[in-house]
């Protein structure tokens, strides 16, 4: 039975980049925080992921209106005041 | 679970998303893209805000559901509160092939027999035992049938001799 094959398949089709130790200790950070199961680090961390390639994108087409070469912070800032869906990162940096 | 280290500035700088990691996922996205040392470290920030109000959000979800314990279904609602809605297809996928692993685990663990012989086998294996005994005490027991018959016929014949022996002697 190649039982060892099929479960080495099957661990890495949960694919993730970010240290999931890491965000859960991001998490923690907030004492109202409640217990979280490990499952939940794990959608988590897959939405972070999702985000940052969202942000990626809005980023560089910033970047691309602007005829910049290079990403700076401000196509980040331009992003988050153009896009309502980051109206959360608002306020919370210079 | 209130951490004694918290609140501390300190402690914060080291709870943060790898910037390797960031980095990485962005040239993923974009590979020809060029990006300022400043631009990452906002990213990096950006990402630990994201995971701070997602958190917040699940948790806010959690509590109204008097539940002890954040669960996905939690952070798919808080998504959707949060009006990434987006990023929901991404995490239900992974959700579902989780729990296809957890029912294939399972499967794995219960399916599996504690002998080499199935139940089924073992039975019919009792069976023959079970028959084999059987057949051999009534053997034993025929045998032993035969011998007292034997032994009873034996003595019978003795005695009828000894009779007739007398009677003779009687004749004279």
């Amino acid at each position: 039975m190649a039982s060892s094959t099929d479960q080495t398949k099957s661990s890495s089709a949960r694919s993730y980049q970010l240290p999931l130790t890491k965000v859960k200790s991001i998490i923690k950070l907030d004492e109202n925080t409640r217990m979280i199961s490990q499952d939940s680090v794990y959608i988590l961390t897959l939405a972070t992921e999702e985000f940052i390639r969202m942000l990626t994108r809005d980023a560089h087409n910033s970047m691309k209106q602007c005829a910049s070469k290079r990403l700076d912070r401000l196509h980040i800032f331009s992003s988050i005041n153009t896009n309502p869906i980051y109206e959360f990162l608002d306020g919370s940096f210079d | 679970m209130g951490s004694p280290n918290n609140g501390g500035g300190g402690e914060e700088d080291d709870k943060c998303v790898p910037r390797a990691a960031v980095y990485k996922m962005i040239k993923d996205c974009t590979p020809q893209i060029r990006v300022s040392g400043e631009a990452k470290e906002f990213f990096v920030q950006c990402c630990n805000e994201f995971i701070h109000t997602l958190a917040l959000q699940a948790n806010a979800v959690c509590e109204q559901q008097a539940k002890k314990l954040i669960h996905p279904d939690h952070i798919v609602t808080a998504l959707d509160n949060l009006g990434f809605t987006s990023y929901k297809t991404n995490c239900l996928n992974a959700m579902e092939t989780a729990q296809e692993e957890m029912a294939q685990k399972r499967k794995k663990l219960h399916g599996k027999p504690t002998s080499l012989y199935s139940q089924e086998e073992l039975r019919r294996q009792q069976e023959l035992l079970f028959e084999q005994a059987r057949e051999e005490l009534q053997q034993l027991e025929e045998d032993d049938w035969a011998k007292t018959q034997e032994l009873s016929k034996e003595v019978l014949r003795k005695k009828m001799e000894a009779t007739r022996t007398d009677d003779d002697n009687y004749d004279d």
